[in-house]
């Protein structure tokens, strides 16, 4: 074999290599490159076009594959830092969720105030912003003080809001304690949080379709087992097998990507299709777990304001007829309202013996359809 | 910044490889000067006072030694310079909230300097510039090696280098980057799962998979950045020397800890082991040395219990060793890779896991009849080994002695070349998809 004895070929070719990548890369990072956030020049150019190939956005492509991105990037398991912030929805110069909490303040939609029903008719998400101190919807009137156009909120005295009031005249159920046997045609589907209640909380009468690094805009792609052992994506799992109660647990992962807008675009269309493919599951959106103190507050994307406001959002996706907010932050949080430490080892996730936790919170809220008509029947006798 | 960093990478170093090769000789140690205090600074500037500090200190009591001819006057100095150092030492290590980067080797090399000159075994260094230079030049800042002062000074004054030493430095460079990116991260994810699990929920499997898994990311890791190392100090010059030697290959503990770390174990046995007698004064002279280098072994690690308990067990071994266990094992071959496969990573684990407590329920977890888990998921060891036997396997190719042979033989081939190549552009990716820790020893 030919040995290279004066020249310094793998010098060379690792100098050149280096130089045309950065080269591509800086180029690319003001067209293909220009939605990934690299901190400036705290990283070389290089690290957008690393993110753009992780992201199947090549430096040959025409365009951005940012654009409804079904591989927005997943966390890594040792804590979610060097996350990539590229924005699934495409949409240039777009940031994170600001350390405040506050995001998606271009919106131009004003979203309902009254935390239901609160979609525009063509499914987008409500355009209106976040405030800093986490309440949601609350820019929900357009500047002159009068509703948005495409405003459904039953409080509205716009036309649409009366034709919803008169079509569904909405049942209201209350949570109530169930039993273990509840869950005998329950689906939980979630990130690795999830997962930690599917190996550790010991019920195997609990249907899971978790996974690490699952996020809302590749949830439907990832695999899930099945019980009779086949290896489907989770769509087809759904199109094969009927679930009374969908338990959806999901949100840490898109912590970095994309704005709250984008985030509950991604949220509201997974809802849907949810719905399609099991329309008479009862769903149960669980909002976004918090993180430790100490994480919160040196994390300027994976800290408790910033979750609060997608939280904030999930809850106005709740009907409570058929869609039900669960926020287990009541149960797991201290005093000082961020996650317990003593639950935690990561400061993102519950230890083992802690994720018995959620099915505590989940059998305390169960929705039991038939006893609103019981109580009515009582209330008339 | 660090080895594996990509602003050190496609930043620090081609800007400084360019200016040292453009530079004429005798100004090239003041360029490694140079960057070595600009890489120092970059993370952080209070660390790089310290060292300048500490360089300063050190470089007047090496004058005050060399010139002086009274004996009394030179042991003060010798004296002052070793409670200098090891009390900046042990103050930024026990006592103060950051740790300075690299004091931990740094003064260890300075003492060295300190001690050599006392004992006249080499000439002070000529100014303030080549001390800084040897105890400073930022391959081996962060980590080590550690070297012995009389044995390395002269490679600042006369060191060549040419197109071979430079594509053997970059093909250690890679492969160490390797070794620590792609497996010794990889390991890390499986211990990271293990803690974030909690170590009462783990199946006693799983425990045994965590401690084998931990081992070999604390070796990877450090194992590559000291490749690292020693291949940027080929690429300018110097000849640094390997911290280790397939240590997992070794047949008694004694002979583990001369295979790993290497710089420390011998700074260890010249500067402390030795001056207090050594093996000369009898058996129970030799095992009160061996403990209470150990023991000092174990405190420079950490000041937690589990680092003194960690040192002290090792030490208890390697006496045990010295008698009837040493025979035992030189007799049984098997028996002894079998005793050094199941004793050093539990020993690792007491490295590992610094309170008490979660040690004495790790051990409830490897040991199940000492104790039961909570909400235990008995199957988690399948899948957690399917998702890693690859890279265990990988893990055990790379340390095995055809792979050795391989790259003595082939490294310089362009088939070797092109996996290198390959090789760092995949640490690349990986470092900016977030698949990357920082090195583990840069915290000792």
């Amino acid at each position: 074999m030919k040995r290279h004895k004066k020249t310094t070929p793998l010098l060379s070719a690792i100098a050149l290599s280096m130089l045309c990548s950065s080269l591509a890369a800086a180029v690319g990072a003001h067209s293909i490159y220009r939605n990934y956030n690299t901190d400036g020049w705290s990283q070389p150019a290089i690290a957008a076009l690393m993110q753009g190939i992780a992201n199947h956005d090549y430096p040959w492509s025409s365009t951005g594959n940012a654009s409804g991105n079904a591989n927005a990037p997943s966390h890594n398991q040792s804590g979610m830092e060097g996350q990539v912030n590229s924005a699934p929805d495409g949409s240039a110069g777009l940031a994170d969720a600001s350390p405040d909490g506050s995001a998606g303040l271009a919106g131009t939609s004003p979203d309902s105030s009254s935390g239901q029903a609160g979609t525009s008719p063509d499914g987008s998400s409500g355009q209106a912003g976040t405030s800093p101190d986490g309440s949601a919807g609350l820019a929900g009137t357009s500047p002159d003080g009068s509703a948005g156009p495409a405003g459904t909120a039953p409080s509205s005295p716009s036309e649409q809001a009366d034709d919803t009031m008169q079509q569904a005249e909405p049942r209201q159920y209350e949570f109530t304690d169930v039993t273990r046997e509840y869950f005998d045609d329950a689906l939980l589907i979630g990130d690795s949080r999830a997962e930690g209640v599917a190996l550790y909380s010991g019920w195997d009468n609990l249907t899971c379709y978790t996974e690490g690094g699952m996020t809302i805009y590749n949830m439907f792609q990832r695999q899930a087992d099945t019980e009779d052992g086949r290896k489907l994506t989770v769509e087809e799992a759904l199109q094969a097998q009927s679930f009374g109660k969908i338990y959806l647990e999901i949100g840490i992962n898109e912590m970095g990507t994309g704005t709250v807008d984008s985030f509950m675009e991604a949220y509201e269309g997974a809802v849907n299709r949810l719905r399609e493919l099991q329309p008479d599951a009862i769903l149960y959106l669980c909002g976004i777990m918090y993180v430790k103190q100490s994480k919160s507050e040196s994390d300027p994307i994976f800290n408790n304001p910033n979750i609060q406001a997608r939280n904030d959002r999930i809850a106005q996706l709740a009907d409570r007829e058929t869609i039900f907010y669960l926020d287990i932050n009541e149960l797991v949080t201290d005093e000082t309202g961020n996650l317990n430490p003593d639950y935690t080892w990561d400061e993102v996730h519950l230890l083992g013996k802690y994720n018995s936790l959620w099915l505590d919170y989940f059998c305390s809220h169960g929705i039991v359809k038939d006893v609103p008509q019981l109580q009515q029947m009582n209330d008339v006798n | 910044m660090e080895l594996s960093d990509l602003n050190f990478l496609f930043r620090f170093l081609p800007v400084f490889l360019v200016l040292y090769i453009l530079c004429p000789t005798k100004y090239r140690n003041g360029v490694l000067f140079g960057f070595s205090l600009l890489f120092c600074g970059l993370n952080g500037v209070e660390g790089a006072a310290v060292l300048l500090c500490s360089l300063t200190v050190n470089y007047a009591a090496l004058c005050l030694m060399e010139v002086s001819r009274k004996p009394a006057r030179r042991k003060a100095c010798l004296s002052l310079a070793i409670l200098f150092n090891t009390g900046l030492l042990g103050y930024y290590k026990y006592a103060a909230e950051t740790l300075p980067i690299g004091i931990s080797f740094y003064t260890f090399t300075l003492l060295s300097a300190d001690i050599d000159v006392f004992l006249r075994r080499e000439r002070a260094p000529r100014n303030w510039m080549e001390l800084g230079t040897y105890t400073a030049m930022f391959p081996r800042l962060l980590s080590g090696p550690i070297t012995e002062y009389h044995t390395s000074i002269r490679q600042l004054r006369h060191r060549d280098t040419n197109g071979k030493k430079v594509e053997y430095g970059l093909s250690l460079v890679i492969a160490g980057l390797s070794l620590k990116v792609i497996i010794a991260d990889t390991m890390g994810i499986l211990w990271h799962y293990i803690q974030t699990v909690g170590f009462e929920s783990i199946s006693t499997p799983l425990a045994w998979m965590g401690a084998a898994a931990y081992s070999m990311q604390l070796f990877f890791d450090f194992q590559g950045y000291s490749l690292m190392a020693v291949g940027l100090g080929h690429m300018l010059g110097f000849d640094l020397p390997h911290n280790f030697d397939h240590p997992y290959r070794s047949r008694s503990i004694s002979e583990y800890y001369r295979r790993w770390h290497i710089s420390l174990g011998q700074w260890f046995r010249n500067y402390l082991y030795i001056p207090l007698g050594g093996s000369r004064k009898g058996a129970a002279r030799t095992a009160f040395n061996l403990l209470a280098v150990w023991l000092v072994t174990g405190i420079w690690h950490g000041v937690t219990p589990n680092f003194i308990l960690w040192g002290l067990i090792l030490g208890t071994f390697i006496v045990l060793e010295k008698g009837f266990l040493g025979r035992l094992l030189d007799a049984h071959r098997l028996f002894s890779h079998l005793y050094i496969w199941f004793l050093i990573p539990l020993t690792w684990i007491i490295f590992a896991v610094t309170d008490l407590h979660s040690l004495g329920i790790y051990f409830t977890r490897l040991f199940p009849f000492w104790g039961s888990g909570i909400a235990v998921n008995a199957g988690d060891w399948v899948t957690q080994g399917r998702a890693y036997l690859g890279i265990f396997l990988a893990a055990l190719a790379v340390s095995s002695p055809p792979t050795d042979y391989l790259w003595k033989k082939y490294w310089n081939t362009l088939p070797v070349k092109c996996i290198l190549f390959v090789l760092f552009w995949v640490c690349v990716y990986r470092i900016v998809t977030g698949m990357h820790n920082p090195f583990m020893y840069r915290n000792f």
